[in-house]
Protein backbone atom coordinates (compact mmCIF):
# COMPACT_ATOMS: atom_id res chain seq x y z
CA UNK A 1 0.00 0.00 0.00
CA UNK A 2 1.30 3.47 -0.85
CA UNK A 3 2.33 5.56 2.14
CA UNK A 4 1.70 9.26 2.44
CA UNK A 5 4.14 11.67 4.01
CA UNK A 6 1.55 13.33 6.18
CA UNK A 7 3.62 16.41 7.07
CA UNK A 8 3.82 17.39 3.40
CA UNK A 9 0.64 15.72 2.08
CA UNK A 10 2.77 13.82 -0.44
CA UNK A 11 1.81 10.36 -1.68
CA UNK A 12 4.40 7.97 -3.06
CA UNK A 13 4.78 8.38 -6.84
CA UNK A 14 3.21 5.52 -8.77
CA UNK A 15 3.33 4.13 -12.29
CA UNK A 16 -0.36 4.88 -12.77
CA UNK A 17 0.04 8.54 -11.78
CA UNK A 18 3.14 8.88 -13.95
CA UNK A 19 1.42 7.55 -17.07
CA UNK A 20 -1.67 9.65 -16.41
CA UNK A 21 0.40 12.82 -16.18
CA UNK A 22 2.29 11.97 -19.37
CA UNK A 23 -1.06 11.45 -21.10
CA UNK A 24 -1.92 15.12 -20.45
CA UNK A 25 0.73 16.06 -23.00
CA UNK A 26 1.02 12.96 -25.20
CA UNK A 27 -2.46 11.49 -25.16
CA UNK A 28 -3.22 8.16 -23.53
CA UNK A 29 -2.05 5.78 -26.25
CA UNK A 30 1.29 7.45 -26.89
CA UNK A 31 1.90 7.88 -23.15
CA UNK A 32 1.46 4.13 -22.62
CA UNK A 33 3.72 3.34 -25.60
CA UNK A 34 6.47 5.70 -24.41
CA UNK A 35 6.19 4.29 -20.89
CA UNK A 36 6.56 0.71 -22.18
CA UNK A 37 9.71 1.75 -24.07
CA UNK A 38 11.18 3.36 -20.97
CA UNK A 39 10.40 0.22 -18.92
CA UNK A 40 12.12 -1.99 -21.47
CA UNK A 41 15.16 0.28 -21.58
CA UNK A 42 15.34 -0.12 -17.80
CA UNK A 43 15.33 -3.90 -18.20
CA UNK A 44 11.91 -4.27 -16.56
CA UNK A 45 9.45 -6.73 -18.04
CA UNK A 46 6.02 -5.58 -19.20
CA UNK A 47 3.51 -5.93 -16.40
CA UNK A 48 6.04 -6.44 -13.61
CA UNK A 49 5.07 -4.36 -10.57
CA UNK A 50 7.29 -1.38 -9.85
CA UNK A 51 8.59 -0.36 -6.44
CA UNK A 52 9.92 3.13 -5.97
CA UNK A 53 13.48 2.21 -6.92
CA UNK A 54 12.34 0.56 -10.17
CA UNK A 55 10.14 3.59 -10.86
CA UNK A 56 13.25 5.75 -10.47
CA UNK A 57 15.07 3.53 -12.99
CA UNK A 58 12.24 4.05 -15.48
CA UNK A 59 12.25 7.81 -14.83
CA UNK A 60 15.99 7.94 -15.51
CA UNK A 61 15.53 5.94 -18.73
CA UNK A 62 12.75 8.31 -19.76
CA UNK A 63 14.90 11.34 -18.98
CA UNK A 64 17.32 10.16 -21.68
CA UNK A 65 14.61 10.37 -24.35
CA UNK A 66 14.85 13.29 -26.76
CA UNK A 67 12.69 16.40 -26.45
CA UNK A 68 9.84 16.90 -24.06
CA UNK A 69 9.57 13.19 -23.25
CA UNK A 70 12.96 13.49 -21.59
CA UNK A 71 11.73 16.49 -19.61
CA UNK A 72 8.85 14.36 -18.33
CA UNK A 73 11.38 11.81 -17.12
CA UNK A 74 13.31 14.54 -15.29
CA UNK A 75 10.07 15.74 -13.66
CA UNK A 76 9.21 12.22 -12.51
CA UNK A 77 12.73 11.78 -11.12
CA UNK A 78 12.34 14.99 -9.07
CA UNK A 79 9.00 13.77 -7.67
CA UNK A 80 10.49 10.42 -6.69
CA UNK A 81 13.59 11.96 -5.11
CA UNK A 82 11.48 14.47 -3.16
CA UNK A 83 9.41 11.60 -1.82
CA UNK A 84 12.52 9.57 -0.97
CA UNK A 85 14.20 12.45 0.88
CA UNK A 86 11.11 13.31 2.90
CA UNK A 87 10.34 9.64 3.55
CA UNK A 88 13.84 9.26 4.94
CA UNK A 89 13.39 12.31 7.18
CA UNK A 90 10.05 10.92 8.36
CA UNK A 91 11.37 7.44 9.04
CA UNK A 92 9.50 5.69 6.25
CA UNK A 93 11.72 2.75 5.35
CA UNK A 94 13.52 3.17 1.98
CA UNK A 95 10.63 5.21 0.64
CA UNK A 96 10.13 1.97 -1.28
CA UNK A 97 7.20 0.39 0.43
CA UNK A 98 5.06 -2.05 -1.50
CA UNK B 1 2.44 43.60 -13.36
CA UNK B 2 0.53 40.77 -11.82
CA UNK B 3 0.68 41.20 -8.10
CA UNK B 4 -1.03 38.38 -6.29
CA UNK B 5 -1.23 39.63 -2.73
CA UNK B 6 -4.63 39.01 -1.10
CA UNK B 7 -6.16 42.40 -1.90
CA UNK B 8 -5.12 42.48 -5.53
CA UNK B 9 -8.24 40.72 -6.75
CA UNK B 10 -6.05 38.40 -8.78
CA UNK B 11 -5.88 35.45 -6.43
CA UNK B 12 -6.22 32.08 -8.08
CA UNK B 13 -5.67 28.59 -6.85
CA UNK B 14 -3.00 26.52 -8.56
CA UNK B 15 -4.63 24.09 -10.95
CA UNK B 16 -7.84 25.96 -11.70
CA UNK B 17 -6.77 28.18 -14.58
CA UNK B 18 -7.40 26.41 -17.88
CA UNK B 19 -5.28 28.76 -20.01
CA UNK B 20 -2.51 28.52 -17.44
CA UNK B 21 -2.75 24.73 -17.46
CA UNK B 22 -2.46 24.70 -21.24
CA UNK B 23 0.64 26.87 -20.95
CA UNK B 24 2.13 24.56 -18.31
CA UNK B 25 1.58 21.37 -20.33
CA UNK B 26 2.43 22.87 -23.72
CA UNK B 27 4.69 20.42 -25.58
CA UNK B 28 6.52 23.26 -27.35
CA UNK B 29 7.44 24.87 -24.03
CA UNK B 30 8.65 21.52 -22.65
CA UNK B 31 10.62 20.94 -25.86
CA UNK B 32 12.36 24.30 -25.34
CA UNK B 33 13.32 23.20 -21.83
CA UNK B 34 14.66 19.92 -23.20
CA UNK B 35 17.26 21.87 -25.19
CA UNK B 36 18.74 22.96 -21.88
CA UNK B 37 17.93 19.90 -19.79
CA UNK B 38 21.29 18.29 -20.47
CA UNK B 39 23.39 21.45 -20.61
CA UNK B 40 25.69 21.97 -17.67
CA UNK B 41 23.86 24.98 -16.27
CA UNK B 42 24.89 24.13 -12.73
CA UNK B 43 28.48 25.20 -13.39
CA UNK B 44 27.79 28.10 -15.73
CA UNK B 45 29.66 31.14 -14.43
CA UNK B 46 27.31 33.67 -16.04
CA UNK B 47 24.13 32.18 -14.58
CA UNK B 48 25.74 31.64 -11.18
CA UNK B 49 26.85 35.28 -11.11
CA UNK B 50 23.32 36.43 -11.99
CA UNK B 51 21.76 34.29 -9.26
CA UNK B 52 24.29 35.60 -6.73
CA UNK B 53 23.64 39.20 -7.76
CA UNK B 54 19.88 38.71 -7.41
CA UNK B 55 20.26 37.44 -3.84
CA UNK B 56 22.71 40.17 -2.85
CA UNK B 57 20.91 43.11 -4.45
CA UNK B 58 17.50 42.10 -3.12
CA UNK B 59 19.04 41.08 0.22
CA UNK B 60 17.38 37.66 0.34
CA UNK B 61 18.92 34.29 1.27
CA UNK B 62 17.73 32.22 -1.68
CA UNK B 63 17.75 32.82 -5.42
CA UNK B 64 17.17 30.41 -8.27
CA UNK B 65 16.96 29.83 -11.96
CA UNK B 66 13.97 27.50 -12.04
CA UNK B 67 12.59 25.45 -14.89
CA UNK B 68 8.91 24.60 -14.60
CA UNK B 69 8.37 21.12 -16.03
CA UNK B 70 5.04 19.29 -16.40
CA UNK B 71 5.05 17.56 -13.01
CA UNK B 72 7.92 19.18 -11.15
CA UNK B 73 10.12 22.24 -10.99
CA UNK B 74 13.89 21.95 -11.11
CA UNK B 75 16.53 24.45 -9.96
CA UNK B 76 19.53 24.03 -12.29
CA UNK B 77 21.22 27.12 -10.84
CA UNK B 78 20.56 27.95 -7.22
CA UNK B 79 21.95 29.71 -4.17
CA UNK B 80 21.00 29.41 -0.52
CA UNK B 81 18.99 26.20 -0.57
CA UNK B 82 19.40 23.92 2.44
CA UNK B 83 18.33 20.44 3.55
CA UNK B 84 16.38 18.21 1.18
CA UNK B 85 15.73 21.10 -1.22
CA UNK B 86 19.49 21.45 -1.75
CA UNK B 87 19.76 17.69 -2.30
CA UNK B 88 16.88 17.31 -4.74
CA UNK B 89 17.19 20.74 -6.41
CA UNK B 90 13.51 20.67 -7.28
CA UNK B 91 9.99 19.99 -5.99
CA UNK B 92 6.69 18.55 -7.20
CA UNK B 93 4.87 21.03 -9.43
CA UNK B 94 1.97 21.52 -7.02
CA UNK B 95 4.38 23.10 -4.53
CA UNK B 96 5.82 25.53 -7.06
CA UNK B 97 5.65 29.30 -6.67
CA UNK B 98 7.32 29.64 -10.08
CA UNK B 99 4.56 27.70 -11.83
CA UNK B 100 2.28 30.64 -11.10
CA UNK B 101 4.54 32.94 -13.14
CA UNK B 102 4.47 30.44 -16.02
CA UNK B 103 0.69 29.97 -15.80
CA UNK B 104 0.15 33.75 -15.71
CA UNK B 105 2.98 34.51 -18.14
CA UNK B 106 3.77 37.38 -15.78
CA UNK B 107 5.82 38.19 -12.68
CA UNK B 108 4.58 36.53 -9.51
CA UNK B 109 5.06 38.33 -6.22
CA UNK B 110 4.27 37.11 -2.72
CA UNK B 111 4.94 39.48 0.17
CA UNK B 112 3.54 37.23 2.90
CA UNK B 113 3.07 33.62 1.86
CA UNK B 114 0.95 32.81 4.92
CA UNK B 115 -1.85 35.05 3.65
CA UNK B 116 -1.54 34.52 -0.11
CA UNK B 117 -4.41 32.34 -1.36
CA UNK B 118 -2.34 30.70 -4.09
CA UNK B 119 0.50 29.48 -1.90
CA UNK B 120 -0.47 29.62 1.78
CA UNK B 121 -1.27 25.92 2.01
CA UNK B 122 1.72 24.45 0.18
CA UNK B 123 4.39 22.57 2.16
CA UNK B 124 7.14 25.02 1.22
CA UNK B 125 5.22 27.57 3.28
CA UNK B 126 3.73 25.35 5.98
CA UNK B 127 6.79 23.12 6.52
CA UNK B 128 9.84 24.80 5.03
CA UNK B 129 9.38 28.38 6.20
CA UNK B 130 9.18 30.27 2.91
CA UNK B 131 7.51 33.62 3.49
CA UNK B 132 8.25 35.88 0.52
CA UNK B 133 8.92 35.37 -3.17
CA UNK B 134 9.40 37.36 -6.37
CA UNK B 135 9.85 35.64 -9.72
CA UNK B 136 10.22 36.94 -13.28
CA UNK B 137 9.45 34.63 -16.23
CA UNK B 138 12.48 33.49 -18.24
CA UNK B 139 11.50 33.70 -21.88
CA UNK B 140 13.42 32.47 -24.92
CA UNK B 141 13.31 34.51 -28.16
CA UNK B 142 10.67 32.10 -29.57
CA UNK B 143 8.36 33.09 -26.70
CA UNK B 144 8.74 29.89 -24.67
CA UNK B 145 8.66 30.54 -20.93
CA UNK B 146 11.06 28.13 -19.26
CA UNK B 147 10.59 29.08 -15.63
CA UNK B 148 11.75 32.04 -13.59
CA UNK B 149 14.60 33.92 -12.07
CA UNK B 150 13.36 34.28 -8.51
CA UNK B 151 14.34 35.36 -5.03
CA UNK B 152 12.96 33.80 -1.85
CA UNK B 153 13.04 34.72 1.82
CA UNK B 154 11.98 33.36 5.16
CA UNK B 155 10.45 36.61 6.46
CA UNK B 156 7.57 38.61 4.95
CA UNK B 157 8.71 41.66 3.00
CA UNK B 158 7.56 44.05 0.31
CA UNK B 159 9.16 44.41 -3.11
CA UNK B 160 9.61 47.98 -4.34
CA UNK B 161 9.45 49.04 -7.99
CA UNK B 162 13.24 49.36 -7.84
CA UNK B 163 13.52 45.78 -6.53
CA UNK B 164 11.38 44.49 -9.38
CA UNK B 165 13.27 46.54 -11.94
CA UNK B 166 16.53 45.02 -10.70
CA UNK B 167 15.10 41.51 -10.83
CA UNK B 168 13.65 42.08 -14.29
CA UNK B 169 17.01 43.31 -15.58
CA UNK B 170 18.77 40.26 -14.15
CA UNK B 171 16.09 37.95 -15.60
CA UNK B 172 16.65 39.50 -19.04
CA UNK B 173 20.36 38.72 -18.72
CA UNK B 174 19.63 35.15 -17.56
CA UNK B 175 17.19 34.58 -20.43
CA UNK B 176 19.76 35.85 -22.93
CA UNK B 177 22.35 33.45 -21.53
CA UNK B 178 19.89 30.54 -21.65
CA UNK B 179 19.00 31.39 -25.27
CA UNK B 180 22.70 31.35 -26.12
CA UNK B 181 23.15 27.95 -24.47
CA UNK B 182 19.99 26.53 -26.08
CA UNK B 183 21.33 27.52 -29.49
CA UNK B 184 24.55 25.60 -28.81
CA UNK B 185 22.85 22.43 -27.52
Amino acid sequence: MSQMIRSHGLSAPSETAAVESMARVLGEDEARAVWRRARRQSGIEDGAPLGLLELLDVAEALSRFDGFKGVMGTALRIRIQTYQMLASENGIRNGNES
Amino acid sequence: MNHSEPNSGLEKTVGTDQDGDERLYDAGRLDAISKLDRANLHDDDVLNAIVKEAAVRLDLPISLVSFVLDQAQVFPVNRGLTGWLAEVEGTPIEWSFCANAVRDDAPFIVEDATTNQRVKDIPLVKNEGIRCYAGIPLRLPDGSVLGTLCVIGTEPRSFSPDDMSTLRHLADRAAARLAEMAAIE
